[in-house]
């Protein structure tokens, strides 16, 4: 069964779960809204993709790792196979929501700083040059983004 | 005409005139360098500025903003994997693996000859055929600009990596992306799920910076930032007699092409690079390197975008009609000077539009001396330490996905696109697919649906007429020929 449930089965089955999901979904598109003489409907194309990605996904499943070319497959894996950080990757995920969550509360000017004071002491900077490195890219990235192209950025609270 | 032109040259190369071009290259480079401000942005924040100004000097100027934004968006997008402009996210397939060699320097300098020369060719094809190219442009219809979505898509088995199936998932999932929203033939809601923000789809920066920028960031975390060598001696490897070999040939054929797709209302420069990626891995000999650091694989999208500026001049110039939103900010321009563009500008005041061309062509030749003084400083970046370098490309993704509709929504769908696009990557799953899928996804289904409203239902339209039936003979042979040459030279080894 483990053999059976290689990583390109899995990838062939969550493939078809997914587009089997969209495919419904879009067996539910009104497509007499509004242009009847539309022949294919609002409907047609995300059923086609959608089903066709389903058979694409059935083909991982049936075939496994026979889809995959051996080669060029063992070249990629070789290059990234060391020491993986998944703890590293699922704190920025963590930080960067949080940045998102606060962005507009706390105003660009504030978040961002801050964003970059503890991801660059979390990722191994020294805590002087990341105070320096946090004023300098904020100052830049203001300046441009809302100096040079006027972009709004969220303003500080109650100032 | 010629004529016409050298008068226009003339105005062009005086010293005022180089200088507004000067300042609109340098605008649009840098513009077009930031995530999320594209050249329509750059132009819009530049249009202001030229109400006060001469004709002369405000129209070239925005044009050269167009023109410097082009290129200006590769140089991210080889350096750091994330697109200035949506036009150059074909670039990072070969440019990013490039700079991951130490090749930075050079592909940052075959982004630019290539740019340069394709921008000339197509100031040289908008002079000769600025009339008639524009009247062929309006022969196509719904079934001509779908064939052309598909003949962009036939790239996607050469893009798939060492899974084709699982290629060609990615690619319907792009496709899929695409129709999330309001349809927009009959009105009704796809894949929204009653939140109306996603009434008018998906926004292309945050999809593209989540997918190629956020997801690479997330991919070096992951492997403990493996396989980044960067030029850290800024020694530039410049291109030798056999690069210019091999990419000239490419360099010019993509500028036709990109003039011509340029030329197309609708089309735009991020379409162009991908047909033109596409058409050179498709007739390139050896072309198994394309994706893994070949600078035929930056030649081409970036030949392919910089040609469009100049292509997308001529409806404009000639019928008066704005085919993008870059141009029609350049109608604004037009408009705040009192002049209206179309034929009865080529015979009343002839020298406006040949000015425009001519100021396009000393454009390009600014741009050539601009991108020769950024490639050192812009090589700077790859020395900076990756704990460093990491915050600032997540800032500037952020930001840039946040732009275009100051909502940060836009920087959660980047987020979300990261996500899934790292999820791809570890999975063998094809990023390059997805996008070149979502980025075609709203042409194909638009045009495939109005062509048969037009046909009323019937599928011959798609096979009538002279254009269609030369775009369907380049559909098959592009689907097939990958097949086909692998066939042969696995044969051949046997």
């Amino acid at each position: 069964m483990k053999k059976f449930l290689s990583a390109t089965r899995i990838s062939g089955i969550i493939t078809m779960v997914f587009s089997a999901i969209a495919f419904v979904t879009a067996t539910t598109f009104d497509s007499s809204a509004m242009l009847t003489n539309d022949p294919l409907g609002a409907a047609a194309w995300p059923l086609f993709l959608t089903g066709a990605m389903f058979l694409m996904g059935t083909i991982l499943v049936i075939f496994g790792d026979k889809t995959t070319k051996v080669s060029q497959g063992n070249d990629d894996k070789s290059e990234s196979s060391s020491k993986k950080q998944p703890v590293q990757l699922l704190v920025t995920i963590f930080a960067m929501i949080v940045y998102l969550l606060l962005f507009e509360v706390l105003g660009f000017l504030i978040v961002t700083p801050i964003f970059i004071l503890i991801m660059t002491l979390y990722y191994g900077g020294k805590l002087k040059v990341a105070i320096i490195y946090a004023i300098v890219l904020t100052s830049v990235l203001y300046f441009l983004f809302k100096v040079a192209m006027g972009i709004l950025l969220p303003p500080i609270p109650f100032i | 005409m010629l004529s016409d032109f050298f008068y226009g040259l003339t105005i062009a190369i005086a010293p005022d005139n180089i200088l507004s071009v000067l300042a609109g290259v340098v605008w649009g480079t840098i513009g077009g360098a930031i995530p999320g401000i594209n050249a329509s942005i750059a132009m819009a924040l530049m249009l202001p500025l030229t109400y006060g100004m001469d004709l002369n000097h405000a129209l070239p100027m925005l044009a050269a903003v167009y023109v410097g934004a082009e290129y200006g968006g590769s140089i991210p997008a080889i350096l750091i994997k994330t697109p200035g402009t949506s036009a150059a996210a074909a670039t990072v397939l070969d440019g990013y693996e490039l700079n991951k060699k130490g090749l930075g320097g050079k592909a940052l300098l075959t982004s630019l000859y290539s740019g340069v020369i394709a921008g000339v060719i197509s100031v040289i094809l908008m002079v000769i055929f600025s009339l008639p190219l524009a009247s062929f442009g309006l022969k196509f219809g719904p079934s001509q600009y779908a064939l052309m979505g598909l003949m962009g898509l036939s790239v996607v088995g050469s893009v798939a990596g060492a899974n084709a199936i699982k290629g060609f998932i990615s690619a319907l999932f792009g496709l899929w992306i695409a129709t999330i929203g309001l349809d927009p033939i009959t009105g009704t809601s796809r894949y929204m799920f009653g939140y109306y923000k996603l009434m008018e789809g998906l926004d292309i920066v945050p999809v593209i910076v989540g997918f190629f920028a956020i997801s690479e960031v997330f991919s070096q975390i992951y492997d403990g930032y493996q396989g980044v060598k960067g030029d850290h001696d800024f020694k530039i490897q410049h291109l030798n007699k056999q690069d210019w070999k091999q990419i000239l040939p490419i360099t010019a054929g993509s500028g036709v092409v990109g003039t011509f797709l340029g030329a197309l209302p609708g089309v735009g420069a991020t379409i162009s690079s991908w047909i033109c990626y596409s058409q050179a891995k498709q007739l390139c000999k050896n072309n198994e390197t394309f994706g893994h650091g070949d600078i035929r694989g930056v030649a081409a999208p970036e030949a392919g975008n910089n040609a469009v500026p100049a292509g997308a001049l001529i409806p404009l110039l000639a019928l008066g009609i704005p085919g993008s939103n870059s141009t029609a900010i350049l109608l604004a321009g037009f408009n705040l000077q009192g002049v209206a563009p179309g034929p009865m500008l080529f015979s009343t005041q002839p020298e406006i539009p040949y000015t425009m061309m001519a100021c396009m062509l000393v454009a390009q030749i600014v741009m050539l001396l601009v991108g020769l003084v950024l490639v050192r400083p812009s090589l700077a970046i790859t020395m900076v330490p990756q704990k460093y370098m990491t915050t600032a490309i997540l800032l500037f993704c952020f930001i840039g996905a946040y732009c275009e509709t100051n909502d940060p929504f836009s920087i959660f769908i980047a987020l979300v696109f990261g996500i899934i696009g790292f999820i791809m990557k570890i999975n063998d799953f094809s990023v390059a697919a997805a996008v070149l899928g979502y980025v075609l996804g709203v042409l194909v289904e638009n045009n495939i649906r109005r062509a048969m409203v037009l046909s009323g239902g019937s599928l011959k339209i798609f096979f009538t007429g002279g254009i269609n039936i030369v775009l369907m003979i380049i559909i098959i042979v592009s689907f097939l020929f990958p097949i086909i040459s692998a066939r042969l030279s696995a044969k051949k080894s046997k």
